[in-house]
């Protein structure tokens, strides 16, 4: 008893038994393996967990921004979108813009933006047609096709996607990107063009998109409402043209009281 | 003086470098997993910006869409459609993007309309202040909100 609780001193102490450099016994170097193991387990797991959601994350994370980009760019465009002047806001589909019907996935509209001294037009389209061949991917594949816009003033004709726009209004093609917006992994692309009931002088947009994420593939959902100014802006900002007189309220819109006061407002 | 590390010594060492491997792990699992709250957060923010865009030329005298009558003299409200928000109304023109978009918002508590309120701004008769409030239940039990406010014109 003496002599076992002995042994289990030396071995607490980090003695050996007998000698100063015997070597491991049979028991230590199978225990030590035995930990070994684990610990080679542990780490390796512990290391490849890490690196599977870091890859997850980083994709998932870059899945999301991308649609964010796509989204912040569209909303760009279309915000600064060419409207011709006409007395029905609905007249507007077909002829300042065209969209596919019956389901909505692609549109085509002309923008505007400033170079320099002078604001130059281009006809933005975005185009999602069905992937074949490959039933595993993504079902949507988008392209965005950019072209300069020649006509410079408003018009009056009506178009469609089919027919086209009139290719002596069309410039050259500045860009087309299809391969940036694969890794979107689109399933679902609409595009809604919403006119409210009472005049307020702009109309609406709304994008909804479907983007599956790579290693679940769990679908996300992202949109974004788009108002577009048209010409037919009136010249106040209320029904009563001296808005901000001191007998002006909101409450009581009594026009009159910018009359009282000399006839005009 | 170099005796090294002794048996009991190496397999404490080990247990400490596993106790703390486990809680790295369990961290990293956190930060790098599924960014539910990522996702809340930008669903919330989406509503609100797109529900300030809606509303802040909207008139003043008309009642919001979607909300009930006031009185036989009021005029009446328009239709939830005029909102413009991000779920179709009319089942029969529901898409994918409606039916996840719609799964999700009940699976994280969220209403898929926001409060909107107009409040007159006293001294400021052409301005009223729009506050859009978003509220929601988030993935780890906490009740959420984003608030936006913007002083809007009188139209």
């Amino acid at each position: 008893m003496n002599e076992r609780h002995g042994l289990l001193a030396r071995f607490r102490d980090g003695h050996r038994p007998d000698s100063e450099c015997r070597g491991f016994t049979l028991l230590e170097a199978l225990i030590s393996m035995a930990v070994l193991i684990v610990v080679i387990t542990v780490l390796t797991e512990g290391v490849r967990l890490m690196s599977c959601q870091l890859k997850r994350a980083t994709g998932g994370l870059g899945q999301i921004q991308q649609a964010t980009l796509l989204l912040e760019r569209i909303r760009t465009e279309l915000s600064s979108a060419v409207m011709n002047p006409l007395i029905g806001s609905h007249d507007h589909q077909g002829n300042s813009f065209l969209i596919s019907e019956p389901n909505g996935t692609s549109i085509q509209f002309v923008t505007e933006r400033q170079e320099g001294s002078i604001r130059q037009r281009y006809l933005i389209s975005y185009e999602a047609r069905s992937r074949e061949g490959n039933p595993r991917g993504p079902a949507l594949a988008l392209r965005r096709k950019e072209w300069r816009f020649l006509r410079s003033g408003p018009w009056t004709e009506r178009f469609t996607l089919s027919s086209g726009w009139p290719t002596a209004w069309i410039g050259p093609l500045v860009d087309n990107k299809e391969s940036q917006y694969q890794s979107l992994a689109l399933e679902d692309l609409r595009w809604l063009f919403l006119v409210p009931d009472s005049d307020e002088a702009r109309v609406f947009f709304r994008v909804k998109l479907v983007v599956r994420s790579d290693e679940e593939g769990r679908l996300l959902p992202l949109s974004t409402l788009i108002s577009v100014p048209t010409p037919d802006r009136p010249e106040v900002a209320s029904r009563c043209p001296c808005l901000m007189a001191p007998c002006f309220h909101p409450e009581i819109p009594d026009c009159d009281c910018c009359f009282e006061s000399g006839g005009r407002p | 003086m170099t005796r090294g590390f002794s048996f009991a010594e190496l397999i404490v060492l080990v247990v400490i470098a596993v106790m703390a491997l486990v809680p790295s792990i369990t961290l990293s699992s956190r930060a790098f997993g599924d960014p539910h709250e990522l996702i809340e957060w930008s669903t919330a923010q989406e509503l609100c910006l797109d529900m300030i865009d809606r509303f802040k030329q909207y008139d003043c005298d008309r009642p919001l869409p979607g909300t009930p009558l006031e009185s036989s003299d009021s005029l009446p409200p328009p239709p939830l459609a005029e909102a413009f928000g991000p779920l179709e109304v009319d089942l029969n023109r529901t898409t994918l993007f409606d039916r996840v978009y719609l799964e999700q918002m009940r699976n994280r508590g969220f209403h898929p309309m926001p409060t909107i309120e107009r409040t007159p701004i006293p001294g400021e008769p052409g301005l009223f202040l729009l506050t859009i409030t978003v509220k929601w239940e988030s993935s780890s039990g906490r009740s959420q909100q984003v608030r936006h406010r913007r002083i809007c014109y009188v139209r």
